[in-house]
């Protein structure tokens, strides 16, 4: 069944909690992976997904369904509240909180695979905010580079652009785990 | 497209097709197929890639749950919470529903005329009088004589 956001936006709007619930359900997973890769998993990206749904309940008005797909907006919202953050942290992410071991695998193994998260989260947060969102919009979320060029207010060819040169500086960065 | 071209694409997009746009895969999956140097362009792509895959996010537990609790109530959802501390604020419309039939009896008795609310007494016991002695009174309509000359 197709879902008409921009009407269950309208019924937010209005203050309908189900509505809400529903777009909430549907887009909850994706700005949460947004996030937590943005921040590295860190205890703060909690808060920035609750603002991220806050800003659909207290601004859905402002959401044009001519001009965006709604994920595209809730995205550019995450988006901008992610670089606040680290803004006002001086680019300093939070305490992270500990990676789980993967459920088969013994503890060498599992200790192997925290070790490398880690060191790929690292080189992911070495990156500057936009290429690292580039890639996390591309590469994790699937967005089309036209959506994701959106998101970051610039233009396709300048999307590919960060994405080319983050991928390149974290070859260089993985380079002895590649 | 060109093998220089291909190369600036993997760059960009990593070696999984799937995350090549639209416009481009299938001219590149051409090109793959037929160029081997394209091919050998593939490796270290395709192990960043693999890296990348294992990059896991969290997902927070109950997150869900606690978005709906701090969303803003409205008016009528905070005068309910200060009336009944404790009640969900998605029980306000049952709740209001229940109400009505109260308010309509309500309105219904405050705008009904005074002499309807049998306050004066005089007047009630006049009507009463009334109706008792139509109820017992002879309404038959009075006999005409001519017709009573005609009988045996």
């Amino acid at each position: 069944m197709v879902v008409d956001e921009a009407e269950l936006v309208r019924k937010v709007v209005a203050g309908d909690r189900f509505a809400y619930e529903r777009l909430l359900a549907l887009h909850l997973p994706s700005l949460t992976a947004y996030v937590m890769r943005m921040m590295a998993n860190s205890a703060d990206a909690d808060d920035v997904i609750q603002e991220t749904f806050l800003r659909l309940w207290t601004k859905g008005q402002r959401f044009d369904p001519a001009r965006a797909k709604l994920t595209t907006w809730l995205h550019n919202i995450a988006h901008n509240l992610v670089i606040d953050y680290f803004r006002g942290r001086n680019r300093l992410v939070g305490e992270p909180i500990p990676d789980q071991p993967d459920e088969q695998g013994g503890p060498a193994q599992n200790y192997t695979h925290l070790n490398l998260r880690a060191e790929i989260s690292n080189a992911m947060m070495v990156l500057p905010e936009r290429q690292r969102s580039a890639i996390i919009m591309c590469y994790y979320q699937g967005m089309s580079n036209r959506d994701a060029a959106a998101v970051l207010d610039v233009t396709t060819d300048a999307l590919e652009s960060l994405m080319a040169r983050g991928r390149r500086r974290l070859r260089s960065l993985l380079a002895e785990k590649t | 497209m060109t093998e220089e071209q291909f190369e600036n694409m993997l760059d960009t997009y990593g070696a999984n097709p799937q995350h090549w746009p639209d416009e481009i895969r299938t001219e590149a999956e051409a090109l793959l197929n037929r160029s081997d140097h394209c091919r050998q362009l593939l490796a270290p792509h395709r192990a960043l890639d693999n890296l990348l895959d294992s990059y896991k996010a969290r997902t927070p537990s109950s997150l869900h749950h606690r978005i709906l609790e701090n969303l803003p109530l409205s008016l009528s959802e905070r005068i309910l919470r200060w009336l009944i501390p404790g009640v969900p604020t998605d029980l306000w419309h049952p709740i209001a529903a229940a109400c009505l039939p109260l308010v309509f009896g309500v309105i219904v008795g405050a705008s009904t005329p005074d002499n309807w609310a049998f306050e004066d007494e005089a007047a009630l016991s006049w009507e009463q009088e009334e109706i008792y002695l139509l109820a017992v009174g002879d309404l038959t309509p009075p006999i005409n004589p001519r017709d009573t000359e005609s009988l045996p």
